[in-house]
Order: C-alpha cells, then structure tokens, then sequence
C-alpha cells in the first residue's frame, strides 16, 4: 500500500477509500506534527481528524500534489493553529498543559532510557516553550525542508518574520543544549 | 532559554531583505543554500547546527492514543452523514424556492392573458360604485359556475350625477346601460340584463361622475379606460365572471 494506491482511488473519485488509505498511511506523521505544535493530545487528534477532512473537501488539489505526505503536513500546520486560534476551549487546554508542564518539569516526564532520547526529550522541551507559530515554522523548516514562503502562508507572517524567528529559535536551542551537557 | 522571545521577537518585517540581525546568519544561510563550508572554522561552526538539524529531523514520532483508526474513520463517516444532510437541506430549500417561483410565473402568466386585469386597479376610486351582480337562469340564481344560456343581472347605484354600466367579454363592449336594452333605470339606479349567448371573461363596468359618460370606442375596454379617465370619470371594474361553454 502506498501513494500509488492513493492515487488511484483519487482517480476513481472514491473518496472513502481515499480517506482509509490516506489516513493508514499517513495519519502518524500528521498527528506527531499536530502534537509537536499544539502540545495536547485530545486537541492534537481533534486537528489530525480535521486535517484529514479538510483535504479531502478539495480532492481536485490532491491531483497536483507531488507528496502527499508533505501536503497533509502543510494543511496540518494550518489546520492546527487555526484550531488553537478559533477556539478557546483548545488554547485553555494547551495553557493548562503548559502550566502543568513546566510546574513539574521534573516528574511529568519519564526518565530516558538511552542518551538519544534524553537529547530528544530535550530537544522537545525547546520547542514546547517556543510560541506556537515559531515552533510551527521550525518543525516545517527543519523536519520537511519546506521552503520559507510556504512557512510563512501557513503561519500567515512575513517571511522574513518566519526566518528570523526560526534562526533565533535554532541558536537558542543549540545553546539551551550546550547548556545542558548536550552536543548538539 | 527564552522562548517567548524566540517566538515573538520579531515582528513582521515590511521589507523584502534578509533578517541579518545575528552574526551567524551568514553561516546559516550558506547552509540552508546547500552550500559547502568555506573553510574549517566555517566547517567547525556549522557542526552543532548540521547535529541539530538531524536530531530535530529524526525525533521519534509520537503514536497516537489506541483506537485512532475507529475514531478516524468515525469521524470521516460523521462529517459525510453531515455533508449529506445539509446537501439535502440545500436542494429541499432550492426546490421549494424553484416552486414558488414557478407558481409565481404561472400565476403571473395568466394575469398577463386576462387583458382588463392591469386597469383593475386603476379604474376604481373614491366613490366607486361597483357593480352588483347575479347570474340568473330559468329565473332562479344560479350557483356554480356561469354558463351560456344564463343571463347576467347587474345592478347599480347612482351615486353620481352621470353613471353608465357595461358588460365587456374578453374586452369587447357587450351592453350598456342607459343605451340598449334591456336596461332598466329603476329610480335612482340602473338594472341591466345581459343573456350570456357565447362563453368568454365578462367584466362588469361602472362608469361615474359628474362629466357625461363619453361613448364607447371600438377599440374595447382599455381605451374605453383611458377616455373615461380623462374625462375626470371614476371606471369601476367589477370582479370577472368567466362563461363556460
């Protein structure tokens, strides 16, 4: 199964196998980068699901869509934090979960069990303090090569905005990393 | 680590030139270009940011809570139950709008045929009187809808110095009172008894004022309209009586 499969349930117009396999492939990318930005869970799934439908209310643009994988996480980004925007219910959720976070810094999360993920687990809490465009943008510039322009659309700011912020936030991780006896 | 800051530190910048705020964006920029280092120092100051990057790109990716697949295909079944309802709703409102229009043409349609409709209207006034009307056959009043062989008795008050009643079919004088017969002036009033020989939408006509009742044109009921008015007269149309056959 793969993107092959996709495209030929696209081609057929049969949108609720289009829906299966896109999401069987696809849905753990979509919603680990939900979550990367929003930071809580339930809302990460609510933005996952609708990334999925969202895509799908346009199928015709799929047409053009050289990787599909990279689509799904562009709409994800957008679909995310307009979810976070729009509703208040989801931004409490992330406050409190942040708030939760950082009062227990220590205890919430497990110990690592290997070095590479203690340098993940510090890498991940860079990013959750870092303001939800700029995490946005650095995890589209750094995880998809997704160029500036289309970073800066989805996070709708000026691209020189988007990679000012995405530099600072590099060279403050690097650092926050040196600092905690990680070699970045 | 200021995270705040990194985040919101800067604000969207008007221009269009490069953000070159730190004195490594040089270095950054180069390698974001793909671009090989120009020299070892380069090479050694770029190393923790190559690090970083790959580490970022390999971060373990996190796995959703058991049941997703059941919760993602619910909610795709969900949305398309929604999309179908309101769909539904969309055509049910369209037709019923594209069924009130059609009645609205039909409707205006067959006032369009009917030619003494548009002067309704205008024919009536203050002090109108309209006409009182019986359709009679064998000598009793007829019920039902008119047919040929009844007679049609009109009556009228005479509320003016000068009042004149008429019969038209399909816009055509048929009889007139005073002028022809039968017409009865019964005191104040005028009777008049019109035999409906053929079938057709007769319209009953009170013309009133204190001018004299011009006499009628050949060209029918509209122009009949128009000269009264502009004789200062009230036309007074009654309510048509269609004759079938």
């Amino acid at each position: 199964m793969g993107d092959d499969e996709i495209r030929a349930a696209l081609g057929r117009g049969d949108l609720r196998t289009l829906h299966r396999l896109l999401v069987a492939e696809h849905y753990r990318a979509v919603f680990d980068r939900c979550l990367a930005i929003c930071r809580v869970r339930s809302t990460a799934e609510d933005a996952a699901q609708n990334t999925f439908l969202k895509v799908l209310e346009r199928p015709d643009q799929l047409h053009s869509v050289g990787s599909y994988r990279a689509w799904l996480l562009s709409v994800a980004t957008t679909t995310t934090i307009d979810l976070l925007r729009s509703s208040q219910r989801h931004r409490d959720r992330a406050d409190r979960y942040h708030q939760s976070a950082v009062a227990n810094e220590d205890t919430v999360m497990p110990p690592p069990a290997s070095e590479a993920q203690r340098v993940a687990a510090a890498i991940q809490a860079c990013l959750a303090e870092l303001a939800l465009e700029t995490r946005a943008a650095f995890l589209r510039r750094h995880q998809d090569d997704a160029s500036w322009a289309d970073i800066a659309r989805e996070v709708n700011l000026e691209v020189d905005a988007v990679r000012m912020r995405v530099r600072r936030a590099e060279r403050e991780i690097e650092a926050r990393l040196r600092a905690l006896g990680i070699e970045p | 680590m200021t995270g705040d800051a990194a985040g919101q530190g800067g604000g969207p910048r008007a221009g269009g030139g490069a953000a070159t705020d730190e004195p490594d964006d040089e270095l950054l920029d180069r390698l974001d270009a793909g671009l090989p280092p120009r020299s070892d120092e380069e090479a050694r100051a770029r190393a923790p940011f190559e690090r970083l990057r790959a580490r970022v790109r390999d971060l373990p990716l996190a796995e959703p809570d058991p049941g997703w697949e059941d919760r993602a295909r619910d909610r795709w079944q969900f949305a398309v139950a929604a999309r179908r309802r309101r769909t539904i709703k969309i055509v049910a409102v369209a037709v019923v709008g594209l069924a009130a229009v059609v009645a609205l043409m039909i409707t205006s349609t067959r006032r369009g045929h009917r030619p003494d409709t548009d002067i309704a209207a205008v024919g009536t006034g203050p002090g109108a009187a309209v006409p009182d009307v019986r359709i009679v056959r064998d000598g009793s009043d007829r019920s039902g809808p008119a047919t040929v062989g009844s007679t049609l008795e009109l009556h009228a008050a005479q509320t003016s110095p000068h009042v004149e009643l008429r019969v038209y079919r399909d816009g055509r004088l048929v009889a007139r009172c005073p002028g022809e017969t039968p017409c009865a002036p019964r005191g104040a009033d005028l009777e008049l008894a019109v035999p409906l020989t053929e079938p057709g939408n007769y319209r009953p006509v009170v013309i009133s004022g204190a001018a004299a009742v011009p006499p009628p044109d050949a060209a029918g009921l509209d122009v009949d309209m128009l000269i009264a008015r502009r004789a200062g007269l009230t036309f007074t149309l009654g309510d048509p009586i269609l004759v079938a056959p």
